[in-house]
């Protein structure tokens, strides 16, 4: 096995027991609230219709039938999805930082390795970008779950089913997981760019002290606004000369460059200017 | 290998569940319901130039309690029904972006069209030219300098003449919007605009410009309002034909609504105000003769369905009245048809190709197209929207737009 | 052979080296001597390339160090360069996987020497422990030179012992070793060459061997005079 593989494997391993216990606590929420909001509707069911002597039409009539989407848009789903979506943010930075930090300086061993440096850094994005595709996959797979669990407890004449495609349309989930694969690679590969330039933000504060801190923030800066440069375009001149799908692609462009900008910048500093 | 089973198993899971979910969303996007306008009588060759657009939702009704659902929107014409979900990416951007008549001439003319807005009533098209005036600098912050955009093309010799002028006068208005471009047989190119004044009520402004010299050359304020005060508000709006706004014509006819306000917003805007009486009239583009429109009364205070260069068209509800110009008279009525479940029939309307193409409105059942011949009246197709086998129950369609190519 | 040519560095306005050089030998024990703070450590994390000098040159064999040198020469720091949390098995093992110069032989051989237990984790290791898991993880691989850095800081003395042994056995016999210490008691009579290091500059460097036959002076006669004129 090369080097790479092995590097992302490790990488993945060290944040594993988190990245279960987040699966864990993602899947126990959500399905704690597949029952939660669907009896608390059965409940009123029977109230309304056992207690107060309304049919069941009518019941309908005036409260409408129960659809996946009462669980999905309550905090019960919404919340873990936060909770993850925080944690990885965060291990964005904490992926790096967790290496000098502490009595163990781990960065040593890393900058040690007889590979190219690059391969640290393009090992914890790879690292990053599986661990987010992972837990996509896993809610695709509990979303399936806790619809058929959603209609296993409500009965089928009080509820209007949804495939899991007309679910994902709904809101944010449709950012999370796009329409089409199209939109699916041109997401998470915006979301590649995103790692990639945090990545070389944060290997200039560490490599230039706290004016890498400025350097760094500076550096995110210009990236947001090349990529908002269109849109800047028009508030500034209100001139504006592209047409829909050549905005599209001057910004896949842009992304690239930003993208290979940042992954040579980190090359660079990494066998440069790197400081342990 | 044992070792890499965190690897292998993310990358598996990853793989398989998304490689899955896209491939079976391919699938399921041709599961949806199809469309179709089912004969009651009449001639299907009718439906040919026919667009309705509409969304399909499931379990969606607002104002209940428990339910929640999703919608997704269609077309249905000649070639079928097509789903948002089933066009692509790209096809969606380039699509949807801007209006059909817009993406129509963007086709047609793409150099010309660059950089243009995508408002319809900014260009005009005639068989020889096509025109465009825009007003720009007014969503520039900070940059009160409106000027107008001015861009005609040559078909026949593909030159374009493109030019920018001040806006006359332009301090004194807080916001200009082109409401309508022409060209007359000396090619002298007209711009309509309903101008806010700073202090005061909308104004319809026209300015005229020279093309050949790419000048302005004439201004002319087409209605302001005379009898506004304190407690009465003026609305000024012009009557294009609503089938196609890029079309030319010998003349303006505009719409003047004086409304007694009711309230008004702490910084002196009106928020609500009640029905008040409306008074059309008609400018002469040629002449620059201005005379209101002596209606019948049971049409002065109905809008207009349409127009062409002859006649105007109204929808009393009863029926379709047309009303020649140069007349000055009802040449024509037809009869509405009616149904008796449902009494008035409540109808998206277009005139197109001496045709009447009505649309149920809203979510009447059954919902309805009839095609009727303008002149005769007759009936020359009636159908009923149907929703092909249903997937999942508690689905309804709303339709929204018709549109006749 | 490590040449170190006139390096400088600076840490903000301060001037921490400012023209150093020396060369260590393959088959010697290089021993850069001084104060705490003088550089010792910074001239360490140069020739691994693990901070950027001003100007001046390290040649490792006559080349700039790049990926492949990380086989042949190795730095053991005063601080624990391994996960938190993993074993000295778990942490022999990630060796094992990235290093082709990895001898299990003689880490098995080195864990024995040492006692120590490979299924404890490196965090509840004593401090002693710890600095021989680090020597350790150094000395299993089969590489031509060998960094230290203050081997010997707040060890007990049985760990000292323990670790000077090691220098003069056939586990370092070979190599290059260039040791950095701020004192030179424990380990005098093992080095071969010392480099005396004040004010960011290279103040004397002898061949012990050399001085003590020609002269009959030990190292620390030598940096009495230096230090203390």
């Amino acid at each position: 096995m090369n080097r790479f593989i092995k590097l992302v494997n490790f990488e993945l391993s060290r944040f594993m027991k988190i990245y279960i216990a987040l699966i864990v606590l993602t899947g126990l929420i959500q399905l704690t609230g597949v029952f939660v909001t669907a009896n608390s509707f059965m409940a009123e069911a029977d109230r309304m219709i056992y207690e107060q002597g309304m049919s069941q039409a009518q019941f309908i009539e005036q409260y409408g039938a129960m659809t996946f989407l009462n669980f999905a848009k309550s905090l019960w789903f919404v919340g873990p999805i936060a909770i993850c979506a925080a944690a990885l943010l965060f291990y964005v930075f904490m992926i790096w930082y967790r290496d000098w930090f502490g009595k163990n300086t781990f960065i040593y061993r890393l900058l040690m390795l007889p590979t190219a440096r690059l391969n640290v850094f393009l090992a914890k994005a790879a690292s990053i970008m599986l661990m987010v595709l992972g837990l996509v996959s896993i809610q695709l797979i509990l979303l399936t779950l806790e619809n058929a669990v959603f209609k296993w407890i409500v009965p089928v004449d009080l509820r209007v089913d949804m495939t899991l495609g007309q679910i994902v349309k709904w809101d944010y989930l449709s950012i999370i997981i796009p329409q089409t694969f199209t939109e699916f690679i041109l997401y998470y590969g915006a979301g590649f760019m995103f790692v990639s330039v945090m990545f070389t933000a944060l290997l200039i504060e560490r490599s230039f002290g706290w004016k890498g801190l400025l350097l760094g923030a500076g550096y995110t800066a210009i990236a947001a606004l090349v990529m908002l440069s269109p849109l800047l375009m028009i508030a500034f001149t209100g001139q504006y000369d592209l047409y829909p799908l050549e905005t599209l692609g001057l910004e896949i462009g842009l992304g690239i460059v930003i993208t290979a900008v940042s992954v040579w910048m980190g090359h660079y500093l990494l066998t440069k200017k790197i400081t342990v | 290998m044992g070792r890499y089973w965190r690897l292998i198993a993310v990358v598996v899971v990853v793989v398989l569940t998304i490689g899955m979910f896209y491939i079976q969303s391919a699938v399921a996007a041709n599961e949806l319901p199809n469309i179709t306008v089912e004969k009651v009588s009449g001639n299907e060759k009718e439906l040919e130039p026919v667009t309705i657009s509409g969304s399909y939702s499931v379990g969606n009704s607002s104002g209940k309690k428990f339910i929640h659902g999703v919608s997704e929107s269609f077309i249905v014409d000649a070639e079928g029904t097509t789903y948002s979900s089933e066009q692509s990416f790209f096809e969606r951007i380039e699509n949807n972006f801007y209006p059909q008549r817009i993406n129509q001439l963007q086709e047609e003319y793409r150099g010309f069209m660059r950089g243009k807005s995508g408002r319809i009533p900014s260009f005009l098209e005639t068989e020889k030219r096509i025109a465009y005036a825009n007003i720009i600098n007014q969503t520039v912050p900070g940059k009160g300098n409106i000027e107008f955009d001015i861009a005609v093309l040559n078909k026949e010799n593909e030159e374009t003449t493109s030019f920018t002028v001040p806006v006359p006068n332009r301090a004194m208005y807080h916001q200009v919007y082109v409401e309508d471009v022409q060209i007359t047989d000396n090619k002298e190119l007209q711009v309509i605009t309903r101008n806010s004044p700073r202090n005061g009520m909308e104004e319809l402004h026209l300015y005229r410009f020279d093309i050949e010299n790419e000048d302005i050359i004439g201004e002319d304020t087409v209605v302001k309002p005379e009898n506004q005060n304190e407690n009465m508000n003026a609305r000024i709006s012009s009557a294009e034909s609503n089938s196609d706004l890029t079309a030319s014509f010998d003349d303006v006819i505009f719409k003047k609504t004086i409304e007694p306000i009711v309230k008004r917003s702490k910084q002196g805007r009106v928020t609500e105000s009640a029905a008040g009486e409306q008074e059309y009239s008609i400018y002469n583009l040629e002449t620059g003769e201005k005379r209101p429109l002596e209606l019948p009364k049971e049409l002065s205070d109905q809008e207009i369905l349409d127009r062409d260069n002859r006649s105007l068209y109204f929808n009393t509800g009863q029926q379709i009245v047309q009303y020649d110009l140069e007349s000055e008279q009802v040449t024509n009525q037809i009869e509405l048809p009616s149904y008796e479940e449902e009494g008035k029939f409540e109808a998206m309307t277009h005139i197109a190709d001496s045709k009447v193409y009505m649309l149920t409105r809203d979510q009447q059942s059954p919902q309805r197209l009839i095609v009727l011949g303008l002149e005769t009246g007759d009936i020359l197709f009636e159908g009923e929207i149907k929703l092909g086998e249903a997937v999942e129950k508690g689905e309804t369609i709303n339709l929204y737009d018709l549109a006749v190519q | 052979m490590i040449e170190v040519n006139d390096i400088k560095k600076k840490f903000g306005r301060k001037k921490v080296l400012k023209g150093v050089s020396f060369t260590a030998e393959k088959g010697e024990i290089t021993c850069v001597i001084g104060i705490n703070g003088v550089g010792k450590t910074t001239i360490l994390n140069a020739i691994m390339n693990l901070t950027p000098i001003n100007a001046g040159q390290i040649l490792i064999n006559g080349e700039t160090i790049n990926k492949h040198s990380y086989e042949k020469i190795t730095f053991i720091p005063d601080a624990i360069i391994m996960q938190p949390g993993m074993t000295i098995k778990a942490s022999m093992q990630f060796m094992a996987d990235f290093y082709t110069s990895w001898n299990q032989a003689r880490a098995t051989e080195l864990l024995g020497f040492f006692k120590l237990d490979e299924n404890e984790k490196i965090n509840n290791l004593s401090k002693g422990n710890r600095a021989k898991v680090n020597l350790l993880l150094g000395l299993a691989l089969d590489v031509d030179y060998l960094l230290m850095d203050e081997p010997f800081s707040g060890i007990d003395i049985f760990s000292r012992e323990q670790i000077a042994e090691v220098f003069t056995s056939h586990l370092v016999e070979d190599r290059g070793v260039i040791i950095t210490t701020h004192e030179i008691n424990d380990i005098e009579h093992l080095i071969d060459k010392a480099v005396l290091l004040d004010g960011g500059k290279v103040l004397k460097q002898f061949n012990s061997e050399e001085v003590r036959e020609e002269e009959g002076k030990s190292v620390v006669d030598v940096m009495r005079e230096v230090y203390q004129p």
